[in-house]
This record gives structure tokens, sequence and C-alpha cells, in this order.
């Protein structure tokens, strides 16, 4: 009962603090327009000829409650799954940032209780946003009179698909809030690239393993769908099913689909996952550090002893007599003397550079060596995307360090610091750009690949641009972090042209970059 | 009712924090004093079970706090010194959340609650969002927290930065109170809080004790070797280098200096009453001398 009880207030604490800020209603808008976007046709599901080449139409149910509410079901897992676990995995960090959770570590609140809260909570949030999501689809089978409301066969998909993997997308996101290195950027690119692999189980390989892997759910549809499809054009070879953005001037044709036989082995299989996250939870309290700084390096270092001699002149000057307290270092280094622009550039280089690992150092020198030592073609399909995402986590400092380190009072009270701190902020991101991408634009240049030059260019003025821009509309880091995560997949890795910023459109990033820098 | 630490250690990092440090506490308000990075917030992290010793023990009543935290977390009450909210939940709901993860009933956190609320002086803002208080205000957020489960072990760490000398004079008079029947650990760099409440005090200094004594012991070491004089504007810097100067206050005729010195610093000074920042400047300073 107890435990209950902390469970409950666990989790609405919580749930309250994330739904009362401003924020959350730029979410529910965004989720309304999803559904306005399912209803109009812009997100769609179909089913595709065998031969996806022949030009042959597509094959789409009618609008019934059962196609509607499985189709807003298969895009709220693909959307959700991913934008969800980003919007959700701050429960822990908060507490860590705002120092509750150093009151909460001297409570009797255990570990796993205190976890499953917080799961709990980024359940509710996540399962309301489900719920409008569902009341879309119920709008929409309204709005289409193709067929009357079945509320059985509409809410079946969001009760047996769609909740079970937000639970597991609300525990992936818990667990990986206990890992400390996965909290911040780290985290955000390792869960992209575990979003795309379990997309990629599901759509392709979820039925042919042993043990089904298909929490998105695509696969309990499949069968089904296609037999029905079959049985309204026997003649015609039914291929895969494809979840994807309206293509114009596309053919459907329209079959009858009463919906799944629902069977409590499949609803049951789904909601493996969800005891699956469970597992996972219970798991992480076994090294969730209970906000201890010394296990989490949340404290800050103590100053060195040569820099503590450093500041006390006055000491060995009066050796054996009395001690003056000791004088402050002096802040103005002779650069700003020289002038004040460079110092603060130069300050704003040194804050963005600093704070890397060795190895993270090493790993970068070594891509930089890799893109010089191998052919061109490697370099610029292989080793220059991945040379493009490694300096992420520094890009996403920017523009957002003042709120985060809670510096903002001090330094935008200071003299003029839209016109001197943020071109700095921004100069300094473009210099440390060109300065990790170096090894760009010696390919580029070497190989006469004047697009790949020109993009590069452009490249390294737009991306801290954008991060600039995302951080101080954001006032964090998680929004450019996102938001270049999926760019970078589309343009740099898949290269998609125009889409791509490293290789030829500066027509459209130089401007770009130009107009981002907010004032 | 006890807690004692035995031969404690913390290191981060290869950092030390706290070094062998030994004590044994009973009821009364222990007066924690240290400059900064003295180790006194490590220390106070130990007890309150946040953070785990590098070696020594702590023991609550007998029992080892490291290995069992459970037996100190239910009767225990923290504020640290740099604590926050949910800037959108109101005070109401954050102490309802508290007295549940403390592990108090439904009706009990009610009561409790309501009493707390009297006693910081929030009943009228109780259900406003802790986002829009004051940062005195804030604190006693975090003052009635720390005695939702009215704890056996308070420790509070700077509990009056932001109150106003009114909530400050009744914070103290509330701590006094408090002290009489159970263990309560006040740091604070604020020596006059210390003077006015504590009945115990503790120095720390580089992660070492210095000293433990009772207020009036520590004051009694000291006499005979305070004094006031009044000096030029001028003279002063050059006293400063000579003397430990404890304080100054302008006067129409020049500076009434006050300094530590073990003998008259000049014919006119007159000796007076030690107060507690002159003992705590001169074993600060005696210990920065040492190590210079």
């Amino acid at each position: 009962m107890k435990t209950l009880r902390v469970l409950y207030h666990l989790a609405l604490a919580d749930f309250y603090e994330r739904t009362r800020r401003y924020g959350f209603l730029l979410v529910l808008a965004a989720i309304i327009y999803i559904g306005v976007l399912v209803n109009n046709g812009t997100l769609l599901m179909s089913l595709l000829p065998a031969d996806i080449t022949s030009g042959l139409p597509r094959y789409r149910g009618e609008f019934n409650s059962a196609w509607i509410g499985t189709m807003t079901v298969l895009w709220v897992n693909m959307l959700l799954g991913l934008f969800g676990f980003y919007l959700v995995n701050d429960c822990i960090t908060r507490d860590s940032r705002t120092g509750v959770g150093q009151i909460i570590a001297t409570t009797p609140v255990r570990r796993a209780a205190y976890l499953i809260g917080k799961w709990i909570s980024n359940c509710l949030v996540l399962g309301v946003l489900v719920l409008i999501l569902a009341a879309a689809a119920a709008i929409m089978v309204l709005l289409k009179r193709e067929a009357t409301l079945e509320p059985g066969a509409l809410l079946m998909p969001f009760l047996a698909v769609g909740l079970p993997y937000m639970a597991l997308t609300a525990a992936v996101a818990v667990v990986f809030e206990t890992v400390p290195w996965l909290r911040g950027a780290v985290g955000n690119v390792v869960y992209f690239f575990l979003w795309l692999a379990l997309l990629g189980f599901s759509v392709e390989l979820g039925q042919a393993l042993p043990i089904p892997i298909d929490p998105v759910g695509v696969n309990v549809f499949h069968a089904s769908l296609v037999e029905a499809a079959s049985a309204d054009f026997p003649n015609d070879a039914i291929g895969i099913m494809s979840v994807q953005g309206g293509v114009a001037g596309v053919q459907f044709k329209v079959f009858h689909w009463a919906g799944l036989a629902w069977t409590a082995g499949i609803v049951g299989q789904q909601w493996l996952w969800a005891l699956v996250g469970l597992g996972l939870i219970l798991l992480s309290a076994a090294w969730f550090a209970r906000f201890d700084p010394s296990r989490e390096g949340l404290r800050r270092a103590p100053a060195k002893p040569d820099e503590a001699q450093a500041s006390e002149p006055v000491q060995k000057r009066h050796k054996g007599t009395r001690i003056a307290l000791p004088s402050l270092s002096p802040l103005v280094s002779k650069l700003v003397q020289v002038n004040p622009f460079l110092g603060v550039l130069f300050a704003e280089l040194r804050m963005l550079l600093n704070g890397r690992r060795w190895w993270w150092w090493l790993v970068m020198a070594g891509l930089t060596v890799a893109i010089l030592a191998n052919p061109h073609s490697t370099a610029v399909q292989y080793l220059l995307p991945v040379a493009w995402l490694w300096p992420l986590a520094i890009w996403s400092k920017m523009g957002n360090r003042e709120r985060k380190n809670n510096t903002y009072q001090m330094v935008f009270s200071s003299a003029r610091p839209v016109l001197r701190q943020l071109p700095a902020a921004w100069l300094a991101g473009v210099l440390a750009t060109a300065l990790l991408e170096i090894g760009g634009v010696v390919v580029a240049r070497s190989s006469g690949d004047l697009p790949g030059l020109a993009g590069w260019v452009g490249a390294v003025l737009f991306v801290p641009a954008l991060a600039l821009a995302l951080g101080v509309f954001s006032s964090g880091s998680r929004l450019f972090e996102v938001v270049y995560l999926i760019w970078w997949y589309v343009g740099p890795f898949q290269q998609t042209p125009g889409i791509d910023f490293t290789r030829g459109a500066p027509h459209v990033y130089l401007p770009a970059a130009a107009r981002l820098p907010p004032s | 009712m006890s807690i004692e630490t035995r031969n404690l250690s913390k290191a981060y990092k290869g950092v030390q924090a706290l070094t062998d440090f030994s004590m044994t506490l009973t009821p009364g308000i222990l007066g924690l004093l240290g400059p900064n990075g003295a180790g006194k917030s490590t220390l106070m992290r130990m007890l309150a079970t946040i953070t785990r010793p590098t070696a020594g023990t702590i023991l609550w009543n007998g029992r080892d706090v490291v290995k069992d935290p459970e037996a100190l977390r239910s009767v225990l009450g923290y504020l640290p010194q740099d604590f926050g909210v949910y800037p959108n939940l109101s005070a109401q709901e954050f102490l309802e959340y508290m007295a549940a993860i403390k592990g108090m009933s439904g009706a009990q956190a009610r009561r409790e609650i309501s009493d707390l609320l009297d006693l910081v002086n929030l009943r009228d803002a109780a259900r406003r969002p802790l986002g829009g208080y004051s940062g005195g205000m804030r604190q006693r957020v975090g003052i009635a927290q720390a005695l939702l489960n009215d704890p056996q072990l308070l420790i509070v760490d700077e509990p009056t930065v932001g109150l106003d000398p009114e909530e400050r004079v009744r914070f103290r008079n509330l701590l006094s109170d408090l002290g009489s029947e159970r263990i309560v650990i006040l740091s604070t760099h604020i020596v006059s809080d210390v003077e006015s409440t504590a009945t115990d005090i503790a120095i720390i200094h580089k992660g070492h004790l210095k000293a433990r004594a009772r207020p009036e012991q520590l004051l009694k070491q000291m006499d005979g070797s305070v004094w006031e004089w009044m000096a030029t504007s001028e003279e002063l810097p050059a006293l400063k280098k000579r003397f430990l100067v404890s304080g100054t206050i302008r006067r129409m005729d020049g500076v009434e200096v006050r300094a530590v010195s073990a003998e008259r610093p000049c014919p006119q000074a007159r000796p007076v009453t030690p107060n507690l920042e002159d003992v705590y400047l001169t074993m600060v300073a005696q210990r920065q001398g040492e190590q210079a």
C-alpha cells in the first residue's frame, strides 16, 4: 500500500510538472497537427503491388474504424517511438539538475520504486498523446463517412499495439537516464540508431526471426490486410505494407477490411514489450547512482593546488607572520585589452571546445586521417558523414550554455550582448566546425570537387547557425540534436539532393546561415 | 540517540575531500564551520546517505548506515545548500510529493503539511506555483520539507540564505527548539547563526576536523587576544598586513579596528570580549600559516 502511494505521488508530481509547462502546449499542437495530416491523407498507409516498379495502383482499406485506427496507430508508433523518447527522457536529469534528486536520495524510497514512478509518469505523458490521436482517428471516421464508427475496432489497435510500444519507449527513456553518459547528445544519437534498428526489425525481420521482434506492430496487421485485399482482388499480386507520407498522383484500389480478429495471444505478445520495459527498469535500478555526486561525475572539480598557490601571493610574502585572505585572479586577458571582440571570440571558442575527453579527440583525429588517407569515393560516401555527426555534442552546446549553467543573468546584463556575444558565439562555432571538418575541405580541394568545396563552406557556416538558433529558441540542446540527427540521416548520410547540406546546395545553406542566428 | 563517524574519508577521483574524520553527536545543535571547499558538504552528504565514504563507518544508534542506509533515512531531514523545486507544482503539491516518498501516510502528511505551512509562514502562498516564489520563499519550502517527517537527525546546509532578518530570527529560534531533543547539524558561513544556536562547534579545514568544542570553550581560548582601537584610513592597509583584522567600523574620527593579536598591538588598543568570528578567522588563518 505504501509502495503504491509512493508510486502514485512520484508519477503524479512528475506528470504535473511536465504537462503544466507552456512547452507541452506546443507538443499537443504538434500531435493535433499529426492527426490532421493523417486525416487529410498526407500521412497514409497502403499495400504496395508485388512489383513496385510496375506503376500499378496501390491498395488501401475503406475508411472504416479498423483501417483508420490501425493507420493512426502505426503512425503514432513510428513518430512517437522517436520523438516521444526525446520528449520524456529528462525526468531524472531534471531531478539531478534542480537538486530535488539529492533530497530524494535521503528518503527511504527505493531505487526501483523511484524509477518505476518515473516510468509511469513517462507512460502517462505518452498515453495522453496517444489518446489525443485516438480521438483524432474517431473524428476522421465520422468525417470520411465511408463507414459507421465502431469504437472497439477503432480503439483496439491503440490499446493492443500503441500503448505497449509507448510503455517500452517510456522505459528505454528512463534506462538511458540512469546511465550518465547516455543522458546527453550521445544518448540521443544512440537512441536514434536504436529506433532505426527497431523499425528495420519490425518491418523486415519481425516475423522471420524465431522470436518475433516487432514492438512497432507492423507485422501484427500485415497478413490480415494482405488476406483482405487478396479476397477483393484475387488476381492481383499484393506485396508489402507501406507507411509513408502521401505521394501525389497515386491511384488506390479500395478493399474492405473489417479489422484484425484480436486474440489474447496477439494482445499478450504486444504487451510483452511493456513487460520487457519494466524488466529493463528493474535491471537499471542495479546501476542507478541515486544522485550520488561521486558516482555521477556531478561534483565540480576543486581548484588544482598549483592554481590555488598562484592566487595566494600574499601568503608567501608574509610567511610566519600572518596570512591575508587570497586575492582574486585577474579576469581580463591580454587579448581583451587588444580587442574586446577577439577576447569574447577566444573565450567562446575555448568554452566550445573544452570539456571533451582525450578519446573524443583521438576519434576525431582518426576520422580526419582516415578521410585524407582513403580514396575520394570512400571518404565522401562513408567517412565524411560520420565526421559530420561526431561533433554533435560540441554544436549542441551553442545558444543554451548560459541557461544550462545559469550564467545568463550575468552574460546578458553585460554591455551589448547581442552585438558582441552572439556574433562571437556563432563565429566560434564556425571556426570550431572548420577545424574539426578540415579533412573534408582538403579532400574536396585535392580532387577538384567544386560542389563538395562549396558545400563544405555552406555547411561550415550553416550548422553552427542552426545550432545557435535552435539553442537560443529552445533554451536547451535537445531540439537541435533531434533536428540535426534527422537532417543528417536524410541529408549527408542518405545523400538526398538538396537536403544534404555538405554537398552541392550552398545556394540554399549560405543564405540560411546568414539568416539563422537570432537577434 | 547518537550518530558517530569513525575514521571517515572520502576521495573524489584522487582528490581527498575528507580525511580520517571521527566524531560523535548526541541531541543538540552542532555548528559546522569551515572555508569553502573544506569538506563540510561532503561530510553532510555522507551523513545524509547520499554518497558513500571511501573509508570509515557511520553509526546511527549503533547501526552501520553505510551498509544499511534505510536505518537512518526514515528519521532523517535534509536541506541541501543548492536545492531546487519543481516550478510547476505548488508548495502544497511539492510537500505532498515529498511526504509520500518519505513514507508518510496520507492523513499524517496532510496534518504535518498544514502545520509546517503555518510554521514557515507560507499558508497564503501554498497554492501558487513554486516557479513564482522568491528565493527566500523557496528556502522556506526547503525547510518545511526537511521537517516533514519530524526527523530525529536534521542536516541543514546554509539554511538561512535568502531569508529576511525576521525569518532568519524565526528559523534560529526554531532550530534552538528542535535541538533540545534531536541531533541538528547546521553548516553555514554566517557565524552569527552558529553563535546564536549551536551548542557545539566543529571547525573543518582541508578535510580535517581542526577543532570540536562548546562555544564558550573556544571563546575562552581567545580571551585577551582580541583588541579594538582607533586608526586612520591611511594606516588601515598596513594594519591589515600586520594583524588579523576581524572587523572595521568607520567613525567620525577615523576607523575603529578590531584585530586578533597575542600581544597588545599598540598602546591605545583595549582588550574586548572575543566572539566566534574572531575564533573562526584565527583558526583558519593559523592553518593557512602552517601550510604556507
